[in-house]
């Protein structure tokens, strides 16, 4: 029986295997993870290609920051997002939902805005003494578009190409080759460290996913399924995940790989189809990657699909979780049939790695167990605890001389 | 059940290769026109629409899991020896796009899903329809596409 190390890339050798898991999942950490984590961290909110042309708009909610958010295309192309909070006496913009409109007005009293952001109609404005519009455009938030993935961020510290690091260029048009084939939302009584953590480690495949995906991963050679390459950023954590070349094909299985594109296990891939940073050490049996996008999000990219989670705390035991799948647009309807297979399986997985959630984080809160034992295969979630509480302890402007990042000018008052 | 007009010899696509004047279906009975369930090539497979050619992902899904599991087995074994055709009658069809679907081919489709969803059960051994240790479905919110095709 052979087994396989993990190649490790980054500060692994420091880690230490005991972590308080316990003071992780408490009120008082998360009141200090809102404002010092979620506030000062890029976060993804959806896609750009929801928003097809100028004026399109969706409305994004972020219970976590206690923050409606709208997100908009102008008239330039651009993607920004606002507050959705009129200037006039702060009303809701926009309730909910998306569309498209050349300016967007506000129900109260009429005022409007426009795709941009600045402010365009002032009814009666004769009445409002010395005015000057100029001062009153909506209230942005810093938004930069990856890829298509659209990140925010309130107190930004440093560019998203500096918080991305090595993956800033290293997928391009990989992303946009995938169309959204499913989506999925939860609300779980646990901790949103938890939920994340129970994504970033391949462990737990061989006990959990017994019934789904029993033997996709590990085989003759690598029985334990170690990671055959893990990388630990700054900030992130990004790993391949291991293929078992003898996995078992069931019939439904195999008519969708002769119908479509072969998504799971990508085995016989060829390395000159896949971008940089697609299985970025080339492992010979390479399933799909896994990518923790720090704090709160978990990318899967594979050579036809990529997957994405997203954790939002509401508290400190409560978290809504939406998972979105991608993969690759079909030419033809017997494809769109083969992608039936990954999808509705792919879901039955994503139920099982839910399921442990809310009973851990009970078993946590009882306070019986303070600190927890990892392997080297959960390097990812020590890493994830290792970076949250470098930003919990820093002050801002520590926290940002050690992570080097580019300076933004400070945010335009109105 | 709405009568239409259904052109014979008509391709997946909704194009045409007929050189005759259109037919209908006619019900024998009352003699009016009405819609094929499926294409007359899936003929075979009618009675099994009205439980199984659901709409989306999250109605096929409630489906399976409120059916016994020798309901979905029988299902999946009638469904199994015809893939292979609906994927070639598929294959023919040359965009991925359910919307333009007739009806008939957009109902030979989620059939051909539900085929999908009743596969995990039957070809994973599970003791019901459901897994054991999954997070409950009551709680999963499916939302746009699942929800939706």
């Amino acid at each position: 029986m052979d087994d396989v190390e993990t190649q490790f890339r980054g500060d692994a050798e420091t880690l230490e295997a005991w972590v308080p898991l316990q003071e992780k999942i408490t009120a008082e950490r998360f009141a200090a993870e809102r404002e010092k984590i979620f506030r000062r961290s890029w976060l993804y909110i959806g896609k750009a290609t929801a928003l097809t042309q100028p004026g399109s708009y969706f409305v994004k909610e972020l219970p976590t920051l206690n923050a409606s958010l709208i997100i908009v295309r102008g008239t330039d192309g651009r993607v920004r997002a606002f507050h959705n909070i009129c200037r006039h006496r702060g009303n809701k913009l926009i309730r909910e939902g998306s569309g498209c409109e050349t300016a967007i007005r506000c129900g109260f009293h009429g005022w409007g805005f426009s795709p941009e952001g600045a402010c365009i109609v002032v009814t009666d404005e004769h009445q409002f003494p010395s005015l000057d519009k100029s001062k009153l455009g909506l209230i942005a938030v810093a938004c930069e578009v990856w890829n298509d993935f659209i990140f925010v961020n309130f107190a930004p510290e440093q560019t998203l190409a500096a918080w991305l690091e090595d993956m800033w260029d290293q997928y391009p048009g990989y992303f946009q080759q995938h169309e959204k084939i499913a989506s999925y939302s939860v609300e779980i009584e646990s901790n949103w460290n938890l939920g994340v953590n129970s994504f970033t480690e391949g462990y737990h495949t061989l006990y959990i996913h017994r019934n789904t995906v029993p033997d996709y991963q590990g085989g003759k050679t690598n029985p334990q399924r170690h990671r055959p390459y893990m990388q630990l950023m700054k900030h992130h954590t990004r790993y391949s995940a291991p293929a078992n070349p003898d996995h078992h094909e069931t019939p439904a299985e195999a008519l969708a790989w002769k119908h479509g594109h072969k998504m799971l296990p990508a085995a016989t891939f060829r390395h000159d189809d896949l971008v940089a940073g697609v299985n970025p050490s080339r492992a010979d049996k390479w399933l799909f990657d896994v990518v923790e996008l720090f704090p709160n999000n978990v990318m899967l990219t594979g050579q036809y699909w990529h997957m994405v989670l997203t954790f939002w705390p509401l508290a400190a035991n409560r978290t809504v979780m939406v998972q979105e799948a991608f993969a690759y647009k079909p030419k033809n309807m017997g494809e769109r049939l083969s992608q039936e297979f990954f999808r509705s399986r792919g879901r039955e997985v994503l139920r099982e790695d839910l399921n442990t959630l809310e009973a851990q984080h009970a078993a946590l809160s009882s306070g019986a167990m303070k600190h927890a034992y990892l392997s080297r295969q959960e390097a990812a979630i020590l890493h994830h605890y290792r970076v949250a509480d470098g930003m919990l302890q820093d002050d801002p402007q520590a926290w940002f001389e050690r992570i080097g990042g580019a300076a933004l000018p400070p945010q335009e008052k109105r | 059940m709405i009568a239409r007009r259904v052109p014979r010899n008509r391709l997946p696509d909704g194009t045409s290769s007929d050189k005759g004047p259109p037919v209908a279906a006619v019900d024998d009975r009352s003699g009016a026109m009405t819609e094929r369930l499926l294409p007359p090539a899936f003929a075979d497979l009618e009675p099994l629409v009205a439980v199984w050619a659901l709409p989306n992902e999250a109605a096929r899904q409630v489906n399976r899991v409120g059916a016994d599991l020798e309901t979905v087995r029988t299902f999946y074994l009638a469904m199994l020896p015809r893939m292979p055709a609906v994927f070639d009658y598929f294959e023919r069809v040359g965009h991925g796009d359910l919307d333009r679907l007739a009806p008939e081919d957009r109902r030979l489709f989620q059939l051909a899903a539900s085929f999908y969803e009743a596969s995990h059960p039957v070809e994973m051994k599970w003791r019901r329809t459901d897994i054991d240790d999954a997070f409950p479905l009551g709680r999963l919110r499916f939302l746009p596409p699942s929800d939706r095709r």
